[in-house]
């Protein structure tokens, strides 16, 4: 009887595809989330270990020394003369300066400069073969305005250009000649040596004997790696930045996976109720209820099994997808793997949770009397009040929430300086707001849809219409609105979140590099004539000068600086210029001379207003900020230029900087500008890939939307019918049906933002980084339309099907 | 003469080929302004199919269908809305009323979908003879089914409709409540010259209106004006006839 049961269940299933789509979407869903994470992390991982890798693919044995001894030319020289020994390069990188120019230096890397060890390739001119000699790559041919035949002045002398190369990106001014070359310009020897063997038998015989040959006397701790595990190394260094980006997302594709798993068992109550006529003419039949418990169950693992399946092969696909695009936009990274292993695991995960998600339906479609085999459904979901127990639950919960969030806010300021506990806290504490919410959505749903109906109550009778088809089943307009609240709440964090971030890092880089560029001068600084003379110049823009002093701060000494805020476009809306007897401090410098704003403040002889405090450091990492009176008579240092470049990008940088050269001989001049083109570009990325991942979850929710419109158009056959006989055009019915589904979404999207913005709130404040709290008004109201629309538009098939219903169900006896 | 509702030689065919059923073969029937007339006939005997295919539910095989002298076989389906909306009124046996709106909206609500408003008098003066002045403010789950039945007529006497179909207004309530139902129907069209046409299988229910036609295999049998319910009853066919 269970097998017949169980074929009938089966055999639904692929009468109706259908269902299984609509059943298995948000599983698939979650699976592709998951899948696709741990792809994406393999991915990551390996080009970041690819982009930072020290040791080329072709490299048989690693020898590294431990410890302060170098391995001498001569060592090298054995090692090259080893049979079974194909090619050996000594690895030094070493840092010479540059003559006349103040601080700057050339990093002096060695490469064999062509063969399967090299990591660079050349790109004009010939590679070094003598003293004396280097290549450059293009980045700092560009810097140092050089080209092949040019030469560069050092402080120990000099050097020929030979070549221009294309090099790994790495930071600074970078020459690449052979390792002799590198080593006698940076008067050292080889901390490691890179060996390629002449077969993976001697690779094998060269890792065990290596030592005696290198070091017969034992004299040099050394540690001998194949090249395979030097790179494994180098990828579990680059895994270990790359996790603290990853746990990130764990977290929000476990969300996912919890909202796919709401939003599964919402499905299987509809798609059960959908069936109830069928499942209580089995009861009448004969089955008991267990049997059809058990039927039911392994529908659910089917489900899962397929949705899995797809959601995981989707993944691999998608994987393969992304690298390509990524390739062909210029993006080099490796093709995913195909870990079978992971595959397996996530379906096996997807199994288990959609057999979890179907069990509280299967138990309450197993109930069916058989006497429901002979009426048509009927509302399922009308009921608003909840059961007491339910009710206890949810106050519970939600006094959980608010003790936790009182526990946090009691402990501030925190002590302790990560603010992990906080967090954990504050995790707690929203976790149990959820499940209040998921317990008391029943209740809470009316007086949210009393409030975002407003407007279509108030000017169309269909939109009345479609807010009481909402109102009247608040169950089932709980059990959507829930998850879209969910996704909704992530959103608006990160955004919140991320917005305070970008300010704080703005303010922070506005801080360390107010201008592209800065420029000391010779030992008098920059005079005023030349202040001048560089304002005049057409490229450069927002000329100023400064001068530094320090100051006692208390038991401390710290750095004071009369830099105008209003003459750069960054500092002017952060700062503004004290005015003689005032100051503007550093935080830690208010904190350690214990002052606020508005409190006089003694800096060794002058006694100022504190005009504000900043969240971080001043200017330059300076612990105050004065007026140009104020700091004369504190012993001002010689002034100091800063300016930017009127050209964007490279171009506009070296014309500004030569300009300087050009003006203000014998200066040194740094560019500022590198630091802070790399730290914005990392926050903008992280935020595409955290609203990329919850967008999912959101898909997650529209997919619940459109499932639970769908039942709310199936339970309603016979009003939608009557609404017809009295009038209503089909017109009216989609629009009815697709507000309904907008209203779901209107819902979740307001209990998501009164959620999800104090909730970013206090995580922000709980990491104690000084972030400011940012409300970014523009961008939540948009995910907030946005989300609406895309809930309306998942409710467009089942309005669709709605409008299709003939008048005459209404008269049909229930 | 002009009658608010006509069929002519109509014909409902459900399904196709061998297994069509033929609901109606050919009726032709014209029901006249402020006439009440009942529909009588056995389960089955196409007396619902009629009134589908009257009140403009359901497309007609062939034949037409005038309302107020206006072929609603001819229109699309966007103005046989309108016609439904503007021109007719349902009465159904299970009540249908939306059950999230209120007495007063539920009325009017056909009037709202068309951007009408209701005429204050009409309003008050049908409220006032259904006796529903102090339930407007109810829901339908708050009231008797017999209050239920009357509000659903006060919505479809509203509208001031050419017509009011009544499906077997009287099945689900019990006889008191049936009996003050049919005769607010006989008010109507007393009081409002409405044109009321019910379908019922009760000869009780049959015997208040003023013509009674009888439908059976599709055809009407018998049309008979001021039935009595022992006519009706020895009208019947016996048990099992159909």
């Amino acid at each position: 009887m269970s097998a017949a049961v169980i074929r009938t269940q089966l055999s639904g299933i692929g009468r109706r595809p259908g269902r299984l789509v609509l059943t298995g979407l948000s599983v698939l869903v979650a699976c592709f989330l998951v899948f696709g994470a741990f792809l994406a992390r393999d991915i990551a991982v390996r080009a970041t270990a690819d982009a930072l890798s020290t040791t080329p693919m072709a490299t048989d044995v690693v020898l590294s020394v431990r410890g302060g001894t170098l391995f001498s030319a001569e060592q090298l020289a054995r090692v090259r003369a080893t049979p079974g020994v194909a090619e050996a390069v000594g690895r030094v990188e070493s840092t010479v300066r540059l003559r006349g120019v103040q601080r700057s230096h050339l990093t002096v890397v060695s490469d064999p400069g062509s063969g399967p060890l090299s990591r660079i390739r050349l790109v004009s001119g010939a590679y070094p073969a003598g003293h004396g000699e280097v290549a450059v790559d293009s980045r700092t041919a560009g810097r140092l305005s050089v080209s092949a035949g040019s030469r560069i002045a050092l402080e120990s002398g000099e050097v020929r250009v030979t070549g221009v190369v294309d090099a790994p990106a790495d930071p600074g001014e970078r020459a690449y000649t052979p390792d002799f070359v590198a080593a006698a310009l940076g008067g050292t020897e080889y901390p490691r040596i890179d060996i390629r063997a002449a077969s993976p038998v001697a690779a094998r015989q060269l890792t065990s004997g290596l030592s005696q040959v290198v070091d017969p006397g034992q004299t040099v701790p050394m540690s001998i790696r194949s090249g395979a595990a030097a790179r494994a190394a180098e990828v579990k260094d680059a895994a270990r930045q790359m996790d603290r980006v990853f746990e990130l997302i764990a977290m929000f594709v476990v969300v996912s996976v919890g909202a796919a798993a709401l939003v599964a068992t919402a499905t299987f109550r509809i798609v059960f109720a959908q069936r109830m006529r069928q499942l209580a003419l089995l009861r009448a039949v004969g089955a008991q209820p267990g049997q059809l418990v058990r039927a039911l169950l392994v529908e659910g693992a089917v489900v899962g099994l397929v949705a899995g399946v797809a959601g995981v092969v989707a993944a691999q696909g998608a994987g393969y997808l992304a690298v390509v695009v990524a390739r062909s936009a210029g993006t080099a990274l490796p093709m995913p793997d195909v870990p079978v292993g992971a595959g397996i695991g996530v379906v096996i995960g997807a199994v288990l949770l959609t057999v979890a998600a179907v069990t509280a339906p299967a138990f309450g479609a197993a109930k069916a009397a058989p006497l429901q085999a002979f009426r048509t459904s009927s509302t399922l979901s009308a009921e608003s009040r909840i059961g007491a127990y339910r009710l206890v639950l949810g106050l519970v919960l939600g006094v959980a929430a608010v003790g936790s969030v009182a526990v946090l806010v009691g402990s501030w300021p925190s002590t302790e300086p990560d603010g992990d506990s906080g967090l954990a806290l504050l995790a707690l504490a929203a976790m149990a707001t959820f499940g209040a919410l998921i317990a008391l959505g029943p209740v809470v749903v009316r007086p949210v849809l009393a409030a975002v109906s407003w407007p279509l109550r108030r000017f169309s009778t269909v939109g009345s219409l479609a807010t009481g088809g909402v109102g009247a089943a608040p169950r089932r307009a709980a059990g959507v609105s829930v998850v879209v609240a969910l996704g909704v709440a992530l959103i608006v964090a990160t955004i919140v979140g991320t917005s305070g971030m970008t300010a704080y890092l703005d303010a922070k880089l506005a801080m360390r590099a107010p201008a592209d560029l800065i420029a000391s001068g010779s030992d008098a600084g920059v005079d005023a004539a030349q202040v001048a003379a560089l304002r005049g110049d057409p490229a450069l823009v927002d000329v100023t000068a400064f001068r530094t002093a320090e100051v006692p701060i208390g038991s401390m000494s710290g750095l004071a600086v009369d830099l105008d805020p209003a003459a750069l476009p960054v500092l002017r809306s952060l700062l503004e210029a004290p005015r003689p007897g005032e100051v503007v401090l550093a935080q830690w410098a208010a904190d350690s001379l214990g002052v606020g704003v508005g409190s006089r403040a003694s800096l060794g002889p002058l006694s100022l207003t504190v005009r504000a405090v900043l969240t971080a450091d001043g200017p330059f990492a300076s612990a105050a900020l004065l007026s140009p009176t104020d700091l004369d008579r504190l012993g001002a240092s010689a002034p100091v230029v800063l300016a930017n470049a009127r050209g964007s990008g490279e171009t506009g940088l070296i014309t500004a900087r030569d300009a300087v050269r050009r003006l203000v001989p014998g200066t040194d001049v740094s560019l500022l500008a590198d630091a802070r083109t790399q730290a914005t570009g990392q926050v903008a990325g992280l935020l595409a890939v955290a609203l990329g991942l919850l967008g999912l979850t959101v898909l997650i929710a529209v997919v619940g939307v459109g499932t639970t419109t769908a039942l709310s158009v199936h339970e309603r056959t016979g009003e939608i019918g009557l609404l017809r006989a009295l009038g209503l055009s089909r017109g009216g019915v989609r629009t009815m049906i697709a507000s309904e589904a907008g209203l779901y979404g209107a819902i979740g999207a307001a209990l998501g933002l009164v959620l999800g913005v104090p909730f970013a709130w206090l995580a922000v404040s709980a990491l104690d980084l000084g972030v400011p709290l940012t409300l970014p008004l523009g961008q939540l109201l948009v995910v907030v339309a946005a989300l609406v629309v895309i809930a309306a538009a998942a409710g467009l098939l089942p309005a669709w099907r709605a409008a299709r219903v003939s008048p005459v169900a209404a008269l049909a006896t229930e | 003469m002009v009658f608010a509702v006509e069929a002519r030689a109509l014909v409902k065919v459900y399904g196709k080929g061998d297994a069509g059923v033929r609901a109606l073969d050919g009726v032709s029937v014209g029901f006249e302004r402020g006439g009440f007339t009942a529909i009588m006939g056995p389960s089955g005997s196409g007396k619902s199919s009629l009134l589908h295919c009257l009140a403009g539910l359901d497309a007609v095989t062939s034949g037409q269908v005038l309302v107020g002298g206006v072929d609603i076989t001819a229109l699309s389906d966007r103005e046989l809305t309108g016609v439904r909306r503007d021109r007719i009124g349902f009465v159904f046996q299970a009540f249908n009323l939306l059950p999230q709106l209120t007495a007063a909206r539920n009325i009017t609500l056909p009037l709202d979908l068309a951007g009408r408003r209701a005429d204050r008098e009409l309003m008050a003066g049908v409220v006032e003879v259904l006796g529903l002045a102090d339930r407007l403010d109810h829901r339908p789950a708050e009231l008797s089914g017999g209050q239920q039945q009357r509000v659903a007529l006060a919505r479809a006497l509203v509208a001031r409709p050419e017509v009011v179909f009544a499906d077997e207004p009287t099945g689900n309530l019990d006889s008191r409540s049936g009996l003050e139902v049919l005769r607010f129907l006989r008010t109507s069209v007393r009081s409002f010259g409405q044109t009321v046409v019910m379908v019922t299988h009760d000869p009780e229910a049959a015997a208040c209106a003023d013509r009674a036609v009888l439908v059976a295999d599709g055809r009407i049998v018998a049309d008979l004006p001021n039935p009595s319910a022992d006519q009706l009853r020895s009208l019947r066919p016996p048990a099992g006839a159909r």
